[in-house]
């Protein structure tokens, strides 16, 4: 443990004690008999078991957080997928992840693969190479499971676009944005106990470029995205 | 000596707690104030973390009941310390009985506002998801309630019951030194300091509130360290000068 660790411990601690100053010195002008402090608790104690029941009935339209099971089963699905899409085992990709798949025929013999609208790729990319005469190329996107905090936001994120323009497969950025939630805990942040803390059940998944090229088109890729 | 009835340990306690819980009534209305304002300073979560994926950002904010603890922590200290003072100490004296009677109410009325503080605190989140819920604009989790996972939320106001007991209890403790020597006024916070920044100060604070395997050893830990300090302080106690 840092010792600077206990610095913000410390000063929300000067602020409490300054704040119990305050009240104390409030407190002796205010002249509270034992009827208005028995109302004061009992009115407080019933404002608390209301919230309680309230809480109940707020309609559910919030997300869930997902069980330590289905965390892991997503965690799962998102490494077979991983590992399948870097062995060009096509067969093994599960269905459930595709998001669009289209054919498109070239003009000429050069693909240019192009990224736009972010300072770092944001769609991974990997190549099947056919031995087709054709100029078709096939295109696949997928998208894996994101989780945060154990919440499910994978569709929430938007994807990449795929353009084509003259032979160049633009893929663009979406454009930055703010996704902001709210989670309750009944429990104490700082004394979270055990492995399985809901914080850590994060998974971080990509969209994924599938692409199908026949063997006699030159790929050319500026910004390194393609998936060795 | 002779009395015209003879009591109980047991009875003299129990009229001296009655006794107290009247008298401290307004330390636990003040526990309503040291609340909401915990609860204020809740508002914007005390927690948060975040990422960013496809060029959007996530950010989760997790109000949980850190801030209105600490808060709480240190009403506990204030009113354990509290019981010790003088003017408190002295009403004592309206009753027939001893030392040990005394401090055994003052043990029992502390467990007493223990329980209450820990389970008002826990409920008082409910009232900030209710707030936050009903007037916030931003998105939020479904998250367990205490009708979705009773067993859990039982065991985390035990944690906070048991928390505020030990440290009512450390309240309590000093308190009763300062009263024995004025000197531990000084002494106390420079042992605190002291303790915190050494290395093995550092190894016992960690063992005792990091890297528990369940909630329940920390529950029994937390009571172990109460019991001693509640029975450091009876000792000390019988230390104290009698009424001048």
């Amino acid at each position: 443990m840092n010792n600077w660790m206990l610095l913000p411990l410390l000063g929300t601690l000067f602020i409490a004690w300054l704040i119990f100053r305050v009240a104390k010195s409030v407190s002796k002008r205010i002249n509270w008999n034992q009827r208005l402090n028995k109302w004061t608790i009992s009115t407080y104690v019933g404002i608390l078991l209301l919230a309680v029941i309230v809480y109940e009935f707020i309609p559910a339209n919030g997300d869930e957080v997902i069980d330590k099971k289905e965390y892991q089963a997503l965690s799962h699905e998102n490494n077979l997928f991983e590992k399948a899409f870097g062995n060009n085992e096509e067969s093994k990709f599960d269905s459930k992840f595709l998001v669009e798949e289209w054919m498109e025929e070239l003009e000429g013999d050069t693909l240019e693969i192009i990224s736009q609208g972010s300072t770092f790729p944001t769609a991974k990319l990997n190549i099947e190479w056919t031995d087709s005469k054709e100029q078709f190329v096939e295109v696949k996107m997928f998208q894996t499971n994101i989780l945060m905090n154990g919440v499910n936001v994978t569709g929430k994120i938007p994807l990449s676009t795929i353009e084509w323009e003259k032979d160049q497969l633009v893929i663009t950025a979406p454009k930055a944005g703010e996704l902001r939630y709210y989670r309750f805990s009944n429990e104490l942040f700082a004394l979270s106990i055990g492995d399985d803390i809901i914080q850590n059940r994060g998974i971080f998944g990509d969209t994924y470029i599938y692409l199908k090229v026949p063997k006699h088109i030159n790929v050319i890729d500026k910004n390194g995205l393609q998936f060795y | 000596m002779m009395f015209l009835s003879n009591s109980t340990l047991g009875e003299v306690v129990k009229s001296q707690v009655e006794f107290k819980l009247n008298t401290y009534m307004g330390a636990v209305a003040s526990l309503i104030l040291v609340q909401i304002i915990g609860l204020l300073f809740s508002m914007n979560g005390t927690g948060s973390s975040g990422t960013s994926i496809n060029n959007i950002s996530i950010h989760v904010s997790i109000v949980s009941l850190d801030i209105v603890y600490i808060f709480v922590a240190l009403w506990a200290f204030v009113i354990g310390n509290m019981i010790t003072i003088k003017t408190n100490w002295h009403s004592d004296f309206s009753f027939v009985g001893t030392r040990l009677s005394s401090s055994l109410a003052n043990i029992i009325v502390l467990c007493m506002i223990s329980v209450f503080a820990g389970v008002t605190t826990f409920l008082s989140n409910y009232v900030l998801r209710v707030i936050l819920l009903l007037f916030g604009k931003v998105d939020y989790v479904k998250s367990s309630s205490i009708f979705d996972d009773p067993l859990n939320s039982i065991l985390n106001i035990g944690v906070m019951i048991a928390f505020i007991l030990m440290i009512s209890a450390i309240g309590y403790f000093r308190g009763i030194l300062v009263q024995n020597n004025k000197i531990f006024t000084f002494l106390l916070p420079v042992l605190l300091i002291t303790i915190l920044v050494t290395k093995s100060g550092q190894k016992l604070f960690q063992y005792v509130f990091i890297g528990n395997e369940s909630i329940l050893i920390l529950i029994v830990k937390l009571v172990c360290i109460s019991i001693v300090f509640f029975a450091l302080s009876i000792l000390c106690s019988n230390r104290l000068e009698v009424r001048s």
